[in-house]
């Protein structure tokens, strides 16, 4: 138990932003998370920002918009993993006691490079393939292994899509509902997955406002626990890829542990799915399912906002969308508003404890277990 | 990876149906293997078809662009 709450989240649209600067995205997304929290910049006694491609004091830029209050100012950067490695930090900053209230904040432009930002160049041989290759391999052992056909990682991508269509946020909002057959039908990225099974690169913000102070809508943090690339033979090397379903597991039994509930407890998930395939891997690896279970939710509609284990019901990476840095806090915002009840069209049958798990390149992976 | 012609065996693969990024390889579309060896897994490129899992073969020294790197060949069956 960490003795910390999430009084606020806020968010912003998630799709192209072409002429906003990326800061604006951060600034937008911390008023809202502010206001969320009925609290203003003054109160904060932290700030903790996360972003993989903006340019040098981006995070200051952002911290100075919303107020010259003399806080310390941390930027982070942990890939897809980032938003979450930021949560914990304000996490932290507010368990260790050094202020009552911080502040993280993602932000990200993927469609259009920001000035001064960030290019991803080619360091690695395999930093010149799809980023999707090893995901693919991995999906097609796990098909091979369970003799599943792709049909069921096209079940998961259609159902997050579905998802997107009830979140006015979501990026991917598809007009008629997405069917099996839809996403089966797409461009083959790298068999066994397609365009439709692999994420959306977007731009966005998103912010959370943690204390030590309950609040009548406020969430409580259980646990939040990290673990940045621990060894697995059965896992090659190949840059900065994110960590083996092993490391997930790692990280997701060190959660549960601190926060004193098992995978039977969690009643709504959001995960890290860049691949649709990944959404099957990390219900595994957190034993939320087995193998067998994974195919009928998946089939059955079970992984849906009104199934049995409802996962990624803002859409995703997939469909809500994934501005890299924001994203942890993207999916934190979205258990928190299923938690307090406030998910509206997607809402999850009184839900009383969540988890959010995400991964990101390079090899960190942080799990949080959060209760209304 | 220790060198030249080391026995492997495919864990999983894919295809990627575009072209490969270096023009004297897999303009076709190309396949990636997880290959294990004495020496761990690895991810290799592939020269040939996709090979399914279980399938045996070797590790070939190769050079594309100016990384040398090693391919896996199947055994012949």
């Amino acid at each position: 138990m960490t003795g910390v709450h999430i009084t606020g989240v806020g968010l912003t649209g998630f799709g192209k932003h072409s002429d906003t600067p990326l800061a604006d995205l951060g600034v937008a997304a911390a008023e809202n998370a502010l206001a969320d929290a009925g609290i203003g910049y003054d109160a904060v006694g932290e700030v903790f920002t996360s972003s993989a491609l903006a340019g040098p004091q981006t995070g200051l830029a952002v911290a100075h918009r919303l107020g010259r209050t003399g806080i310390p100012v941390t930027a982070t950067e942990s890939a897809s993993a980032g938003g979450m490695v930021a949560l914990r930090h304000a996490v932290w900053a507010v368990a260790s006691g050094r202020c009552s209230t911080a502040l993280a904040i993602g932000y990200e432009k993927t469609t259009a490079l920001e000035p001064g930002g960030v290019v991803p160049a080619a360091v690695g041989f395999w930093d010149h393939f799809p980023p999707q290759l090893h995901y693919a391999i991995e999906a097609a052992h796990w098909l091979y292994e369970t003799q599943c056909g792709p049909e069921v990682i096209a079940a998961v991508a259609a159902k997050s899509y579905n998802q997107a269509r009830l979140n006015p946020l979501a990026a991917r909002r598809n007009p008629e509902r997405v069917t099996v057959d839809d996403v089966l039908g797409a461009r083959v990225v790298a068999e066994p997955l397609t365009k439709m099974m692999c994420h959306a690169s977007v731009d966005g913000g998103a912010a959370v406002v943690v204390s030590a102070d309950t609040a009548p809508r406020s969430v409580s943090v259980l646990s939040i626990e990290q673990t940045s690339w621990p060894k697995d033979p059965g896992w090659p090397l190949v840059g900065p890829v994110v960590g083996p379903p092993s490391q997930i597991t790692l990280t997701a039994q060190r959660a549960y542990a601190n926060a004193g509930v098992g995978p039977q407890d969690v009643g709504v998930v959001s995960l890290h799915d860049m691949c649709a395939s990944e959404e099957i891997t990390a219900l595994i690896a957190m034993g939320l399912t087995d193998a067998d279970g994974v195919v009928k939710l998946a089939e059955s509609g079970g992984l849906a906002s009104d199934g049995s284990l409802p996962t990624n019901t803002d859409g995703g990476c997939i469909a809500r969308g994934h501005p890299i840095g924001a994203t942890g806090l993207a999916q934190t915002a979205e258990v928190v508003s299923q938690l307090r009840g406030e998910a509206v069209s997607r809402q999850v049958a009184e839900p009383r404890t969540g988890v959010v798990q995400a991964v990101g390149g390079g090899g960190s992976c942080v799990v949080a277990l959060l209760r209304g | 990876m220790s060198g030249f012609q080391t026995p492997a065996t495919v864990w999983s693969s894919t295809f990627v149906p575009s072209k490969s990024p270096f023009p004297e390889f897999g303009q076709d579309g190309y396949a990636v293997a997880w290959v294990d060896t004495e020496d761990g897994r690895f991810q290799v490129l592939v020269d040939g078809a996709r090979p399914v899992p279980g399938t045996v073969g070797r590790l070939v020294s190769a050079t594309l662009g100016e990384d040398a790197i090693e391919m896996f060949v199947a055994d012949p069956t």
